[in-house]
């Protein structure tokens, strides 16, 4: 699990993850305020496109699309408050995570009650 | 306007010979140059150079009326009174009213420039009693054969339309607002033609009146009145609104949002590049996470 650094108080915000394998993964997000929470705008990786996601407090947020993609996505926040305000990251309340391949196979497991 | 009546009498008499009309139930009008009906050119067309229509003079002007208003709301409260706390104006409204003869004494083109020289001349005759007659008697000898002559041939195209079976000079209108347009037309048809045109075509006018000059009104009604008395004058009642135009503007959107607030402060943002950055493994296990 690989934790998303240098996330700011940007309400628009762009930057590119550097995977372990050397494959990259643009992402942007932007803060909403009459829908108080982040979005994701684009999430890019290899010929993969994700547009218009709500970030929300999930161990994967891209499960549904573990067979295209070797990573997955998680926020988790203290106190199970949702990221709904622009310093939710800045300030450390919220958290966004890079699974790994295994870590994906492993929530997969985990909620069909066999890991 | 200083003119010699006295002749009048004759013009009526030689056109009710003419023309086979009563003499009696002629009515002879006044203009009154000094308020009109300007047509404006269409909001979508202002930069047209193309020249503007005509403007419209009754032969006589009636009433004008100018009516401004404005609605305020009343809220009761508990102890009775009314609270005010919104004024709405409404638009201007302007009332009009005049009538148009098929007599009257407004001078055809070729002789406006007499009429006038005859009217200055007459107000300092006292100081040039033999030109001003003289000025006066020529205009009215002019103008007399000049209504003579019009009248003839208004007999000649009458004769003609009943001996041919022509048309009778009236407008058509249909449901979608065309117009017949004839050439035995009476000074009320064409008059009422021109407005009837103007109102199916939603014409904005200028309006000068006693008291100022409006711009951009519409005609929101018209009724024109042939009283029983004589088919010579139709009334025409006007009743204009000003209308009130909204446009769009836009501005350029700033480098950054310092300009704006609430939803358009984050909106209107500038994408912050954070770069290229690797990923660092977290301090906490995905499993303990999810426990």
């Amino acid at each position: 699990m690989y934790q998303i650094q240098n996330l700011t108080s940007d309400p628009i915000q762009q930057q590119s993850l550097v995977l372990p394998d050397n494959t990259i993964i643009q992402i942007s997000i932007y803060f909403c305020l009459l829908q108080i929470g982040w979005f994701i705008s684009n999430l890019q990786y290899g010929t993969f496109q994700l547009q218009g996601m709500r970030i929300t407090n999930s161990p994967n947020m891209l499960i549904q699309y573990q067979n295209q993609i070797p990573f997955g996505l998680a926020c988790f926040s203290a106190q199970d408050l949702e990221p709904m305000q622009i310093q939710s990251f800045s300030s450390g309340s919220s958290n966004l995570y890079i699974l790994d391949a295994a870590e994906v196979a492993y929530y997969q497991s985990f909620l069909e009650g066999s890991a | 306007m200083a003119l010699n009546l006295s002749s009048v009498s004759n013009v009526q008499t030689e056109v009710g010979a003419v023309s086979g009309l009563v003499a009696g139930a002629l009515v002879l009008v006044s203009p009154q140059s000094t308020k009109g009906y300007q047509p404006q050119i269409a909001p979508s067309f202002q930069k047209s150079t193309a020249k503007l229509p005509p403007s419209l003079l009754f032969h006589y002007e009636g009433e004008q009326t100018a009516t401004i208003s404005s609605d305020v709301t009343d809220h009761f409260i508990e102890n009775n009174t009314a609270i005010q706390d919104q004024v709405a104006l409404k638009p201007l409204i302007i009332t009009t009213s005049g009538f148009i003869g098929e007599l009257n004494d407004v001078p055809p083109a070729p002789l406006a420039i007499l009429q006038q020289a005859a009217s200055a001349l007459t107000s300092i005759s006292a100081y040039a009693p033999t030109l001003s007659a003289t000025a006066l008697l020529a205009y009215n000898e002019a103008f007399q054969l000049y209504q003579t002559a019009a009248n003839v041939a208004q007999t000649a195209i009458s004769a003609y339309s009943t001996i041919s079976g022509g048309g009778s000079g009236e407008n058509v209108f249909n449901g979608s607002g065309q117009t017949t347009f004839l050439k035995t037309q009476t000074l009320q048809q064409q008059y009422f033609q021109q407005f009837y045109t103007y109102w199916a075509d939603r014409t904005l006018f200028t309006i000068q009146t006693p008291w100022a000059i409006f711009q951009d009104m519409v005609i929101v009604s018209l009724r024109a009145v042939q009283d029983a008395d004589t088919v010579q004058i139709t009334d025409f009642e006007i009743q204009f609104k000003q209308l009130r135009f909204a446009t769009t503007t836009s501005s350029t959107l700033y480098s950054d949002n310092s300009e704006f607030q609430g939803q358009l402060f984050y909106q209107g943002a500038p994408t912050t590049n954070l770069g290229t950055n690797s990923l660092t493994p977290s301090t906490t296990t995905f499993s303990s996470s999810i426990a």
